[in-house]
């Protein structure tokens, strides 16, 4: 019974996307309003019910599970397709420049802002109101996510030299101050 | 409900999304469908030890003498040793050192020794990937760093988030198909996959990450860090003589009527500040466990404090059921399990829209075909070979991928390739429930090992239904007279 009621408010949120999504009616503000409050309404059921924690993983997979019930739903069915003629090329050889870029593209991607982002991390958790121990959990679990990120600027940025620039920066400053 | 994003930075997103993709595709797609097999790891630990004696109320005072009888011998003893009492997650009891493991039967006698060779390498190649542990776990959390990446790259390279929420075009394009098979199953479980990353990137990162904190904070002192993270150990006197485990295991029982006892650690074992230590599991907690920390003779010397603790170190301790979703039962594993298959399709599919853009094919197509279908039959081939001789199972998995790719590029056409690794994967997952059943008779159908089993047929069944099906109905479509059907 626990589950039903929440998942139930979840399912007809999504429902409710799904029919703005098909346009059912002219105008579909109203149905993206309710769905996506519909869906705040059932994280707060899941969390009543199973608590916090347990809410917090049952809410997004039931969510994610009733979307793709609807997906599958209203797929177009797979169909036997005529094979469209492809060329065909010998394996291929990059050449050294080119492997020699990405390597060094790779190096500021990963290795580079991950040697910034964390000695960044443990310095600026230094300034939180917290015991050690939290602190240390807090720098341990948002470290990585931080790094994920950094690597999304480095190559989206579109002068790679400024975040390369802004690492070097961050690395050198958080090291100093971690180590002085 | 369109995202404003500047065409500007929706085209660097993509960039950086597809670059950072091609250079973890393969690598994510082995540890996510490695990982997704794993959250099935006490089953198939069960399924592939079939015989293995099983507990359903184990003799305390007979697994004492028996525990005593091994510390005493001394032989292989690490510093640290378990006592894995059953429970509702495996009916096995089990003695174990760092390295080694034996059954206990019923009465505490030792048991049969350990032989998990085929979960040992699942779980290798997901924690690992078969490199060497320190260096392969730091690579794995990096590629859950990576994953976060993809994701917030992913989510700004998608402005039409809305108004594709809900399509899947299997029909039109190899590449239209691919592109929505990827966006679908990410987009709507992203929350799950980026609790996926963060949490699969804590594993290997934290010890770097408490050293450096150690030495910028603490003198070097790595200990102090470790015991302010994940609790202090006990200040105690010289513990010597046997270990009373019986009288903790009772003390627990009193103090945490609802929560079941499953290990007992000796921490330290043959040092002087020996001590043990019960793990109880509390329902409604996504805790590992509570540690409740004994003298070897049974004194009570407290907890590790793991319930009452704050919010960072509860999720320090969370993230390994949560990681692995072994919290709620069945029927969540079998989510977990759908999940993390979703992620390794997520990961495959991705590649595939690359190489669809490139409107040719190549050796890289077909090596493709050879990594994403060659890695599921490696791993039903080499839990085959486990059943019959004691080979390095690691070497025969990646010597399967190997073939595999190999077979790829000998034929040269990505579709013909793929139907035949899909067909060899069915004849292997039958093959393999044929062999187990084989092997282990009437214990092949119950409890753990005939879920498995059970798992292994209806996978099979629709790998048979998707292979043969389309054929099917084409035959039948060409065999029906004019003038039906219309």
């Amino acid at each position: 019974m626990t589950l039903l009621a929440p998942a139930l408010v979840a399912g007809i949120g999504v429902l409710s996307l799904f029919a703005a999504w098909k346009r059912w009616a002219a105008n579909t503000m109203p149905f993206k309003l309710v769905g996506l409050g519909l869906l705040g309404a059932s994280g707060w059921l899941f969390a009543r019910a199973y608590g916090g924690e347990f809410g917090g993983v049952y809410f997004p997979l039931c969510v994610a599970l009733l979307a793709w019930l609807l997906v599958c739903w209203q797929a177009d069915p797979p169909t036997a397709k005529r094979k469209a003629p492809r060329r065909r090329d010998r394996f291929p050889r990059p050449s050294a420049p080119a492997l020699s870029r990405q390597l060094a593209r790779f190096v500021m991607v990963v290795p580079m802002t991950g040697a910034a982002i964390i000695p960044a991390a443990v310095w600026s958790s230094r300034w939180l109101p917290w015991q050690t121990a939290d602190r240390l959990a807090l720098v341990m679990v948002l470290a990585p996510a931080l790094w994920g990120v950094a690597m999304f600027w480095a190559l989206a940025d579109s002068k790679p030299m400024r975040p390369a620039a802004a690492m070097l920066s961050i690395g050198v400053v958080a090291g100093a101050a971690l180590f002085a | 409900m369109r995202l404003k994003l500047s065409p500007a930075l929706i085209k660097s997103a993509l960039a950086s999304h597809s670059w950072l993709g091609l250079l973890v595709g393969g690598l994510m797609y082995v540890i996510c469908l490695s990982g997704a097999l794993l959250v099935f790891h006490s089953e198939l630990e069960q399924w592939e030890q079939a015989f293995a004696p099983q507990v359903r109320q184990l003799d305390i005072q007979g697994a004492l003498r028996t525990f005593n009888d091994f510390v005493r011998r001394g032989e292989g003893l690490t510093p640290h040793l378990y006592l894995v009492l059953p429970s509702a997650d495996s009916p096995h009891a089990r003695i174990a050192t760092e390295h080694e493991s034996w059954f206990l039967n019923a009465d505490g006698s030792l048991g049969p020794r350990e032989d998990n060779a085929w979960s040992t390498l699942l779980l290798s190649l997901h924690y690992y990937l078969h490199l060497p542990e320190s260096w392969g776990m730091i690579l794995v959390s990096v590629l859950g760093a990576v994953l976060v990446g993809l994701i917030a790259s992913g989510f700004l390279a998608h402005p039409g988030l809305f108004r594709d929420a809900f399509r899947l075009r299997q029909a039109g394009s190899h590449q239209i198909a691919q592109t929505d098979l990827h966006n679908r199953l990410s987009v709507w479980a992203a929350p799950f996959h980026l609790m996926i990353a963060f949490t699969g990137a804590y594993f290997g990162l934290a010890l770097p990450t408490l050293a450096l904190v150690a030495d910028a904070e603490f003198g070097g002192d790595r200990d102090q860090v470790v015991q302010l993270a994940f609790g202090e150990e006990p200040k105690l006197a010289s513990q010597e003589g046997p270990f009373n485990i019986a009288g903790p295991l009772e003390e627990v029982a009193r103090m945490a009527p609802d929560a079941p006892a499953f290990l007992v650690v000796v921490h330290d074992a043959g040092m002087a500040k020996q001590h043990l230590s019960v793990s109880a599991r509390h329902p409604g907690r996504l805790i590992y466990a509570e540690s409740y920390l004994f003298t070897t003779d049974g004194a009570f010397l407290g907890t590790a404090g793991r319930l009452d603790s704050n919010l960072g170190k509860l999720a320090l301790y969370s993230i390994y059921r949560l990681h692995f979703g072994n919290f709620a039962g069945t029927f969540v594993k079998l989510l977990y399990l759908a999940f993390g298959l979703a992620l390794a399709a997520v990961a495959a599919s991705g590649v595939n829209i690359w190489l669809a853009k490139r409107r040719k094919d190549d050796g890289l197509s077909d090596l493709w075909v050879g990594i994403v279908w060659g890695t599921p039959l490696a791993l039903a081939v080499s839990a085959v070979a486990s059943f019959y001789a004691d080979l390095p199972l690691t070497w025969v998995m990646w010597a399967v991928v190997a073939a595999a790719c190999a077979v790829s590029l000998a034929v040269g056409d990505r579709a013909a390739s793929k139907r035949i690794l899909r067909l060899a994967l069915v004849a292997a997952t039958l093959l393999l429930v044929i062999c187990h059943a084989g092997t282990f008779g009437s214990a092949a159908y119950s409890g753990a090992p005939g879920g498995v089993n059970l798992g292994l047929i209806a996978f099979t069944a629709i790998g048979c239904a998707a292979e043969f099906w389309p054929g099917v109905q084409r035959a039948a479509t060409r065999r029906r007279p004019a003038g039906l059907g219309r």
